[in-house]
């Protein structure tokens, strides 16, 4: 019955932003070997967002922008005044600041959509989600939904679960120290990420992620975008370890 | 690996006290002496090592479960391949670190720790004990206590081998005379280039045989591997694909993996590995030019037979090593490898300084 079942379109902000719309009616996703939809493949947001996700101009080391979140309306990442002022401060030293500088874990939703892809491999009791930027790894956990709620990890702590053909991810027990983009934008500890993953055709899937912290932001925030698949016959996930080239470059910036 | 704060300070004795300490409830800790730790000038202490599980019950071992297409199902956790290696991969460890190997406790016989997890202080007992003097080795941790596994044999730190290369006899690498030079002259000077030290991947095969085990995932199309110690990872296609990086100039850490099935045993061929990992954490580097084929077969529900046959000019001839992987924590439903930051935390390179073949004296500088 899974392949009979199209995503609800989300409402809030529908049409803006990065995605093409919500998802496509009458694309059903391939089936993985136990019926759910088949996320597999190596995927890469072709867009800004990794950035800025708000619009935003060019400047050093960045690419102008548009807005990737679609809840609020106005494009706008809902801080709280005193998170708002923090985030400027990060955009103007976040060449020592950002934690990609220094070769870190990007933490999540920032995982999904760097310059780097990700490949995803899926069982009906894990999906794992592997990155190229620095060997990331992701272990979605579909069969214990229970967070540790006393860690911290820098790409949190991921429970899956389906709703229909969607991928729902819920993240928590972040640490305090990753941004989700590099002009920036920040989070506490208290994050709490809800991913939806939702293949909307052969080659692209919609992903959104909605934020929740209220030590950082007013209320919660949805992004979207599109990721695109690996369409090579033979799709090949290298590495980049990023420190081996950038050690000399941790002593130049110092400690975060 | 549980970590307090999801920070954790690189391949130090006091990470592995952090570890340690915050052990959950859910995983018995046995007293997780560690010689992996940074070679810190002046040596160090440790030696065997043991992770977290251990002082269950094994699962007993069944028959070969298949996936659906009928290969031999891996999937699940596994204990490193054999308990050599991580220090020296030859009989002899020339460092410091090599005591508790073969020494160990039987199998799973270790004292397992307090559910809960106590303080760590044996680690940092173990690990950061006093270190004797630069090649000398320090006095050695108690051994591995059996893995993280449910004690049985063949884990980590349990199975007492003495020696993983079986082909040359003498369990030495067959470095050519020039490439023996280059190792000893790590061993004595190169502490600094220790791969570890620096978070990086540790290559094919030395990854096989790193510590806190080992997850696998297999899908029809893939075999990955991901452990959690510097959650390196190598992911194996099985679509009978050529190998797709064909310059022999292009270098990884985990080089291109390409794998099939033979029968029921999994044959993966690995080239343009870089020449920035060694085999172990002493000072046997692994050649850039290094052709690795390994081969993987399962016995039973619980066990791996592993051979890997390295090839290189810097070899007088080929090198094959053999181990075992065994499953670990079948018998903890609620087991999950967990989040190991490395770099994150990493306050080892910055200790290098000039004269100790590091570049900490070399702020400023910039080599991109």
């Amino acid at each position: 019955m899974a392949g009979l079942w199209f995503a609800p379109l989300p409402a809030a902000g529908q049409g803006k932003g990065g995605g093409k719309g919500g998802p496509k009616g009458g694309y059903t996703a391939p089936r993985a070997g136990d019926g759910k939809a088949d996320l597999q493949g190596i995927w890469q947001a072709w867009n800004t967002a990794g950035y800025g996700l708000e619009a935003h101009n060019a400047a050093t080391g960045i690419h102008a922008g548009k807005s990737f979140v679609v809840d609020p309306a106005d494009g706008m990442i809902p801080y709280l005044p005193a998170a708002r002022k923090k985030q400027q401060e990060n955009f103007e030293k976040r060449e020592q600041l950002d934690t990609m500088n220094h070769c870190y874990m990007t933490g999540v939703p920032r995982f999904t959509y760097i310059d780097f892809p990700f490949q995803i491999f899926q069982t009906p009791k894990y999906i794992e989600f592997i990155s190229e930027y620095a060997h990331m790894v992701r272990n979605i956990y579909m069969d214990k939904q229970t967070h540790y709620g006393d860690l911290e990890f820098w790409n949190g702590d991921s429970r899956g679960h389906w709703e229909g053909d969607t991928l729902v991810v819920d993240v928590a027990d972040f640490n305090d120290q990753t941004w989700f983009d590099a002009s920036g934008d920040h989070h506490s500890n208290a994050l709490k990420v809800v991913e939806r993953y939702t293949r909307t055709g052969p080659d692209v899937m919609q992903y959104e992620a909605t934020m929740t912290d209220p030590q950082t932001f007013s209320r919660p925030w949805t992004i979207r975008m599109d990721l695109h698949r690996d369409t090579d016959q033979y799709p090949t996930l290298l590495e980049y370890e990023c420190h081996s080239y950038f050690e000399d470059d941790a002593n130049r910036l110092g400690s975060r | 690996m549980k970590n307090d704060k999801g920070i954790n300070s690189s391949v130090t004795s006091s990470m592995m006290a952090l570890v340690a300490a915050a052990a959950v409830a859910a995983i018995f800790v046995i007293a997780p002496v560690t010689g992996q730790d940074a070679p810190a000038p002046g040596g160090k202490g440790g030696g065997g090592f043991g992770g977290k599980g251990g002082g269950k019950q094994a699962v007993p071992a069944g028959p070969v479960p298949r996936t659906a297409d009928g290969k031999p199902d891996m999937s699940g956790f596994w204990g490193g391949v054999q308990p050599g290696g991580v220090t020296s991969i030859e009989p002899a460890a020339p460092r410091g670190g090599g005591g508790g190997r073969g020494k160990g406790g039987p199998p799973g016989a270790g004292p397992g720790g307090p559910p809960g997890g106590g303080p760590g202080g044996p680690a940092v007992a173990g690990g950061a004990g006093p270190g004797g003097a630069p090649g000398a080795g320090g006095p050695g941790g108690p051994g591995g206590p059996g893995g993280r596994g449910p004690g049985a044999p063949g884990g980590f730190g349990g199975g007492g081998r003495a020696n993983s290369i079986v082909d040359p006899a003498d369990g030495k690498v067959p470095y050519t005379v020039a490439a023996r030079a280059k190792s000893d002259d790590l061993i004595a000077n190169g502490m600094y280039h220790e791969p570890e030290l620096h978070c990086f991947m540790s290559s094919v095969p030395h990854n096989m045989w790193v510590q806190f085990g080992q997850q696998t995932i297999q899908t029809k199309d893939y075999v990955v591997f991901t452990w959690e110690f510097m959650h390196s990872r190598r992911i194996i296609p099985l679509d009978n694909r050529p190998h797709q990086i064909t310059n022999p100039n292009v270098h990884l850490f985990q080089g291109e993996s390409v794998g099939h099935w033979e029968g029921d045993t999994l044959v993966v061929d690995t080239t343009n590995q870089n020449d920035k990992t060694w085999f172990d954490t002493s000072g046997h580097y692994k050649p850039e030019d290094a052709h690795v084929v390994e081969r993987f077969t399962m016995t039973d529900s619980n066990t791996i037979e592993y051979e890997a046959t390295v090839t290189s000019a810097e070899f007088t001839q080929p090198m094959v090593v053999k181990g075992r992987q065994t499953r670990a924590n079948a018998n903890d439903p609620n087991y999950e490898q967990m989040e190991f930051a490395c770099i994150e935390g990493n306050e080892d390179v910055k200790h290098y300084t000039e004269d100790k073949g590091g570049k900490a004296k070399n702020v400023g500088a910039r080599t991109q």
